[in-house]
């Protein structure tokens, strides 16, 4: 059909690669051909330790200062070199220690204790394609590093980090093991439709997939939270960048850590519902005949349990001042804490490094690679374990599951036993890394990678199953396959000149394909035995053949890049850095396919100045400004500008039914980036010695020209090209969202006396989130907004919580404002006459609160005292609403005796005599601060320089405790969806994106977690 | 030394080369048809010009739930928390929708647009093609009927719509009045009309035919007293003869089998059933009208795929207007309902009460606050006993035969012409197996086609044209001002199209 233009398009494209390639393959070899060389007489050997456990260093480089001249450590440590002349200095140098420089004074031998280097490795931030020293930062940046991860059961790296960096808010909504995507949201959301997760970069990987690494890998995270550190990263930070690095193996002494721990998690708390004897009870009083068939059935805890979860660990890493290398591998065991839910995974990953020709060629490899098995469970059981009465039974008499019937209610021991779920995903990782120094100074590099994740998903609903009168057996297989190739050149020059100036310069292109891929197959009606292994076996047409439903999809995406960055900073204390891209994406329309990202942030060390030099109280004082644009591309659909034909169900003719094809979308050509632009205005400071460390952070952010389905009339011409409406939908560009807050963060070492250490620390982060404008010339918003969420149920009477309208926050709630009971047991309203009203449908609508915070905040601490070491930290959240699903339908007296109701509609809530309705009644406060996660631990004692260099047991707990107003289950809910691992965002993330802090019906517990471990390091 | 270096250089130049295998920013479309390589022949425009077609699955959605509960035929009381939905269903019975509210009028709007729009690209796509296709003009004029009928539908629903052709450009399509849309609709009918094939064939099944298109002439013709404020009975009785005296057409000797699972194959059916929508479980979705009337626990009685919504039913009124014997009664599930003999027994949710045996009783007692059993259900559209899907296979007839005979008879008796309509009306009459009428009267006329076409979505647009909508009543209904016999213009459309005007009273 549509070969030819296929061919022509793939060999189009092919030649002009060839050119730009052959372009860059000349400009490396012209780099590559200069080259140096160099001489050497007079012997000295000695044996290079380390001054912690006095153990032997291996290739650690010595060198004559001021030549070329120089040798490495052996096995044992020992050296030797012919120095010029007495007068000479060696300079010993490695990675991860303190260089020193020791002057050979006419002596033969010299020994040398090198010391490590802590401060070093802390005071690099990893900035995009490249580092730059804490120091020289001009742009609002926060750092975490393995030391400050969160303990206990963490299935995915963010969960480390959760809490700890001010303005990043990471959710995981409950305890289902499949969680392992989080929903991140940095300094607010800024986007409606499009993508509103930050991008991902490991090891620099762009938009690297989170579980690709193991938690335990993790050196650290590096967030860049403004658009001046961002914009390096162009039309994909417009919601931050979190940059992780993994673990590198060091020079010196080969380690090998295992880490171990069991976990054993439980429901942190269950539904407050009637017992059997009160559901007994409750209808006597109410003199209400009950189907009562004498069981007591907890129907919460039929289907929870205790889940043991385990995670094994274990690493290799070493090397040489040459080289290094580090292997790992990490299994995790988590079943969840509902029947039949569960995780595991096992990662492996391997990372190199090799320097080469006089060390000036640098080559990094690194491999990852995991699979997981996944099994799910649906929600809905915690609905159906709601509303279940309890004296019904599990099981009958035989042994097969009572099925009680009615409006939502069936037996969720029979769900959560009967229906499966699975699906194992692959992921595969390499990156390749390519820098070769030219001349002292001008690095250029090459950066490679191609990611593979696949996934194959089951279900399976067999016909025993009989919930909801179901009689068939349903099968369905699923398979999806994400590509993901970048390449990147980059060339860079840092230059100090006359000792006070300072220059880095970088340029680069980048150059990334994304593709997404898949198929589902569906069929039903075939004997259980089967499963879901052969669907052929099922449904078929007269003649025989498969009559089972068959998709498949495939689609892809294409994003280039032109970037660069300067950075100048005078004497330590003038700082300016500026970056600028260019970036095109396939997304977008023909008219405005490229996009320009730059930003400019300046720095003032006032520390540095003179006239502060007397101040000895301040150790470091910095202040920075910043602005840049970034944009936004995620989530929208890789075709959205482009007029495709694609089926329209089926018409009927000569006796048969035939395929009917049409425009499925209204094309938008003129389809372009989703742009924020802040301002960030930041100070660094520094007390006490450096014993007190933070920052003061204030932001601006405006998104503007957002992505977003805007309505527009079937039969419209619109855009450029006047095309005609399809859909009664289009993606344009046309509101603006802004955020704007302040964050706080501290650092503060209380206590530091040789074997007694506390640090604590603090951030506080505010935001304030506001819809500015949904409308423009050509789109007109409704004038009553849209509304989203769900309670989970299909029960009428529940209008959607959640309203999108200009001047008002994301996740504004609306409904009728509740002014109390009348003596009839009914809720009253005012409608817009202001006439008292017992239906809220007719009742005037109102904005009735919302679910942003006003303040969130983590408060870390961490004690050692000799060989014990304890840690707790609290995360907050505080002034967000949540509208209280449960309580609006179970906590309604006339559910009874048809469901079980929550204690309260038989306590405060028992004058209710309507139907569950949705008012400002049931907007409550979910401000909440919970103990999120504790840990102690004691360090064995072993002797120094034995096979085992240390080893620390511990014990370790998540969620504690919260405190909260809230009545509901638990306060913390859902804040959006996560982000798929292709960034597609479908209806239903994007209804969560929209209508956070609705707790549903329909749910998975959040859970208490206690945990045992053991870390060894050989 | 230097060999290594050149060595490393060709290296990095070659993993660039295989790596940069592209630079371009035009990525390639897989799942989909770009529309500069398609359609390219003509089995492939012929596919792209049809979705007019499929479109009308949506009849029976959005147009019948503001149809049927806006009169006498159809009744949703909420139940307990069921059926609230923020009142819609009340609001429809009572007369008080607004423009926000139901949402299917927005719906039926949309419903209408989308036929249209879908028609007009087809239009333009034979027309701008070059490909020598059998028919061409027959296709152009099947589209112009498409269209021509959804125009009908939003004629008769909101009055003054924009006429959107494939001619049509500007960024908002301007606002046509009713009169204009009839027009419209009349002469787009009568030019089509010559290019259409005749007969009720295989061919011709399911496709805009000539007795298509005068059935939905003469339907236009009948309401233009409504739609114009201009009567044209004279009209209506040539169009009417055209489709009775082209012999492809008969009424079906058993009413309800035009209704039934296998109807595409029954020869008396498609006899009867002049335009169709074509409802299949897998292909043409929509058929649903079990789940919308059933109760919850009827899904083991019929063996469904899913559970029933217990939601439609008729008013006591309505059910008590089909006399016994009348053959078309059967269309009504009353009393109790059983499996394997046993009365099938439901837990209240509104009640309290448990093991409540499921006894269908004709009274509804309160709209807002309904048993879970009252009312009476249709199973006029055949319940499809162990059926897999959810959506059923009955074809379902937008326009049926009887509706012809009636339609003449309507326009004769409205021409005091009462003698010529009444052998019209009990042939109609006949086949329910009912006794002649000997005079006729406005009334019964109305009647008789209530109790014909019940649930076909004729009823709101019958009640009109005879002054019983806004003007007569029935349980929960009270007389309501007349611009209730439009729909509002949805809230929607209106931000959408700010050239668009609001229609009077709303």
């Amino acid at each position: 059909m549509n070969t030819t233009s296929t061919q022509k398009l793939g060999n189009a494209t092919r030649s002009s690669g060839f050119f730009v390639g052959l372009r860059l393959a000349l400009a490396c070899l012209f780099v590559l051909s200069l080259s140096v060389a160099a001489y050497a007489q007079k012997a000295v050997s000695g044996k290079v330790t380390d001054s912690g456990d006095n153990s032997a260093l291996p290739g650690v480089s010595v060198s004559v200062k001021g030549t070329t001249t120089g040798t490495v450590t052996g096995a044992d440590g020992a050296y030797r070199l012919n120095v010029p002349s007495d007068d000479a200095t060696l300079v010993f140098s490695f990675v991860g220690y303190v260089s020193q420089e020791v002057a050979v004074g006419g002596r033969n031998t010299i020994d040398v204790r090198l010391a490590s280097d802590v401060q070093a490795l802390q005071e690099v931030v990893v900035v995009g394609y490249g580092e730059q020293k804490k120091s020289d930062i001009t742009g609002a940046v926060a750092q975490v590093t393995s030391k400050d991860f969160n303990n206990g059961v963490i299935n995915n790296p963010l969960q480390a980090v959760q809490g700890r960096v001010a303005g990043l808010v990471i959710t995981t909504p409950n305890g289902d093991p499949n969680q392992t995507t989080p929903a991140i949201r940095l300094r607010g959301t800024s986007s409606l439709a499009a993508g509103s997760d930050p991008l991902i970069v490991i090891d620099g990987v762009i938009g690297a997939p989170l579980n690709s690494v193991a938690p335990e890998d993790i050196e650290k995270f590096d967030v860049l939270k403004d658009a001046s550190a961002a914009a390096i990263y162009g039309s994909r930070g417009a919601n931050g960048v979190i940059i992780i690095t993994t673990k590198k193996g060091k020079a010196g002494r080969t380690t090998v850590d295992y880490n171990s721990y069991v976990g054993f998690e439980s429901v942190a708390k269950f539904a407050d519902v009637l017992t059997p004897d009160e559901f007994r009870q409750r209808a006597r009083e109410r003199n209400i005949t009950i189907q009562d068939l004498g069981n007591n059935t907890n129907w919460f805890e039929e289907i929870t349990r205790t889940a043991v979860s385990h995670n094994n660990s274990l690493s290799i890493g070493g090397g040489t001042d040459k080289s290094n290398y580090r292997a790992s591998i990490t299994y995790l065991n988590q079943p969840g804490v509902t029947l039949n839910s569960g995780f595991d995974r096992l990662n492996a990953r391997l990372n190199v490094g090799q320097k080469a020709l006089n060390d000036k060629l640098d080559v990094q490899l690194l491999v990852s690679a995991n699979t997981s098995n996944r099994k799910f469970i649906q929600y809905d059981a915690f609905r159906s374990a709601f509303r279940a009465n309890p004296t019904l039974p599990v099981y009958n008499e035989d042994g097969t599951f009572y099925q009680p019937s009615g409006f939502e209610i069936e037996n969720p021991v029979a769900r959560v036993s009967q229906l499966t779920d699975s699906r194992r995903d692959n992921q595969f990782l390499l990156n390749g890394k390519l820098f070769y120094e030219v001349v002292n100074g001008l690095r250029v590099g090459v950066n490679g990678s191609f990611s593979m994740y696949t996934e194959n998903g089951t279900r399976f609903t067999p016909s025993a199953y009989t919930g909801f009168g179901n009689r068939l057996s349903t099968g369905e297989r699923y398979s999806r396959e994400v590509q993901d190739r970048l390449v990147e050149a980059t060339v860079s020059y840092n230059k100090t000149f006359g000792g006070m100036h300072r220059v880095e310069l970088l340029a680069g292109y980048t150059y990334q394909q994304l593709s997404n891929e898949g198929a589902f197959v569906r069929n039903r009606d075939f004997p259980d035995v089967f499963g879901a292994d052969n669907l052929n076996v099922g449904e078929f047409n007269t003649d025989g053949t498969f009559l089972g439903e068959v998709r498949s999809n495939r689609s892809e995406a294409r994003l280039d890049g032109l970037l660069g960055r300067v950075s100048y900073y005078y004497a330590d204390k003038y700082l300016i850095t500026a970056n600028f891209r260019r970036d095109g994406s396939s997304r977008f329309g023909a008219n405005n396919r490229y996009g320009f990202f730059p930003s400019v942030s300046v720095g003032w060390v006032i520390s540095q100045e003179e006239f502060m030099k007397g101040v000895s109280f301040i150790s470091n004082l910095k202040l920075r400004a910043g602005y840049g644009v970034t944009g936004n591309q995620e989530g929208i659909a890789d075709y959205a500008p482009r007029q495709l034909y694609g089926p329209r169900g089926f018409f009927f003719s000569n006796g048969g039914y035939r395929r009917a094809y049409d425009f499925i979308q209204n094309a938008n050509p003129d389809l372009q980036w989703e742009t924020s632009a802040m301002t960030n205005v930041g100070i660094d400071f520094g007390f006490l010695q450096g014993r007190l460390n933070g920052s003061i952070e204030f932001y601006n952010k405006d998104t503007r020209d957002l992505l977003f389905n805007y309505g527009i009339a079937i039969g419209a011409t619109y855009g450029s090209q006047n095309l005609t409406a399809v859909t009664p939908n289009i993606l344009a560009n046309v509101g603006q969202v802004n955020n704007r807050g302040v964050e706080l963060a501290f650092d503060y070492l209380v206590i530091d006396k040789g074997d007694f250490q506390w640090r604590t620390n603090l951030n506080l982060a505010h935001n304030r989130n506001r819809v500015v404008s949904l409308s423009n010339d050509e789109f007109t918003f409704p004038a009553d907004g849209i509304r989203y969420g769900g309670f989970g149920t299909g029960q009428g009477g529940l209008q959607p919580p959640a309203w999108l309208q200009e001047g008002y926050p994301i996740g504004q709630f609306q409904g009728a404002q509740f002014i109390g009971f009348d003596d009839q047991g009914r809720f009253q309203y005012r409608n817009a006459q202001g006439q008292i009203v017992n239906d809220a449908s007719q009742a005037q609508l109102v904005p009735i609160g919302d679910a942003q915070p006003r303040l969130t905040l983590g408060w870390g601490n961490s004690i050692i005292f000799k060989a014990f070491d304890l840690s707790f930290f609290f995360r907050g959240s505080l002034g967000q609403k949540v509208a209280n699903g449960p309580d609006i339908v179970f906590g309604n007296p006339t559910l009874f005796p048809n469901n079980n109701v929550l204690r309260s509609a038989f306590t405060d809530y028992r004058q209710i005599t309507q139907s569950p309705q949705f008012s400002s009644f049931y907007v409550q406060d979910a401000s909440f601060i919970r103990m999120d996660n504790f840990s102690l631990g004691y360090k064995l004692p072993f002797k120094s320089g034995g096979l085992v260099r240390s080893a620390r047991v511990y014990v370790s707990g998540q969620n504690l405790f919260v405190i909260t107003p809230y009545n509901g289950i638990d306060p913390e809910l859902q804040a959006g969806a996560a982000r798929d691992v292709y960034g597609t965002i479908n209806n239903e993330q994007l209804g969560q994106n929209l209508a956070p802090g609705v707790n549903g019906i329909s749910f998975y517990p959040r859970t208490r977690t206690f945990v045992v471990g053991v870390n060894f390091s050989f | 030394m230097l060999k290594k270096i050149k060595i490393t250089g060709i290296a990095v130049g070659f993993l660039l080369l295989t790596t940069l295998n592209s630079c371009n920013l035009e990525s390639t479309v897989f799942d989909s048809a770009p529309s500069d390589q398609f359609p390219r022949t003509e089995a492939e425009l012929l596919s792209t010009v049809s979705s007019a077609y499929t479109n009308l699955g949506g009849y029976y959605g959005s147009p019948f739930e503001i149809n049927g509960p806006s009169s006498d035929e159809i009744v949703v009381p909420t139940r307990g928390p069921d059926w609230d939905d923020q009142g819609s269903w009340r609001s429809l019975e009572t007369h008080t929708w607004t423009p926000d509210r139901p949402g299917q009028t927005n719906g039926a709007w949309e419903f209408g647009f989308t036929g249209i729009v879908n028609a007009n690209l087809g239009i333009s796509r034979i027309n701008a093609s070059t490909l020598e296709i059998d028919g061409k003009d027959r296709i152009v004029a099947e589209l112009r009927v498409l269209r021509a009928f959804y125009y009908y539908v939003l004629c008769d629903l909101f009055g003054n719509v924009p006429i959107i052709t494939e001619q049509s450009t500007g960024q908002n399509p301007a606002q046509n009045t009713r009169t204009e849309v009839y027009n419209f609709i009349v002469s787009e009918l009568r030019a089509a009309i010559p290019l259409l094939r005749a007969g009720s064939g295989t061919a011709e099944y399911g496709r805009m035919t000539k007795g298509v298109a005068f059935t939905l002439l003469a339907k236009t013709l009948l309401n233009s007293q409504i739609f114009t404020g201009t009567a044209r009975w004279a009209e209506v009785i040539p169009a009417c003869d055209s489709v009775i005296n082209s012999g492809a057409y008969a009424l079906n000797p058993d009413f309800m089998s035009n209704f039934a699972v296998g109807n595409r194959n029954n020869p008396n059916a498609r006899r009867e059933n002049i335009m169709v929508v074509p409802y299949d479980g897998v292909r043409q979705g929509g058929n649903i009208f079990h789940m919308r009337t059933l109760h919850y626990a009827q899904q083991a009685q019929f063996q469904l795929a899913s559970s029933p919504w217990n939601g439609f039913c008729t008013i006591a009124e309505f059910y008590n207007s089909f006399p016994d014997g009348d053959a078309r009664k059967a269309m009504w599930l009353v009393g109790p309902q059983r499996i394997n003999g046993r009365v099938i027994t439901y837990n209240d949710a509104v009640t309290g009460e448990t093991a409540v045996p499921l006894d269908f009783r004709p009274t509804i007692a309160a709209l807002e606050r309904a048993t879970q059993r009252d009312g009476v259900r249709s199973q006029k559209v055949e319940i499809q006993q162990g059926n897999n899907r959810t959506d059923q296979d009955n074809h379902m007839p937008i326009f049926r035969y009887a509706d012809v005979l009636l339609m003449k008879a309507e326009a004769l008796f409205r021409l005091g012409r009462s003698t010529e309509a009444l052998p019209l009306v009990n042939s109609v009459r006949d086949r329910a197996g009912l006794p002649a009428l000997t005079s006729l009267t406005a009334d019964e006329l109305l009647a008789e086609r209530g109790r014909e076409f019940a649930w076909e979505n004729l009823r709101r647009n019958d009640l009109i044209r005879f002054d019983r909508f806004a003007n007569g009543t029935w349980q929960f209904k009270p007389v309501t001002p007349r611009f209730r016999e439009l729909f509002p213009i949805p809230t929607q459309q209106l931000a959408r199209n700010p050239s668009l005007r609001q229609n009077t009273g709303y």
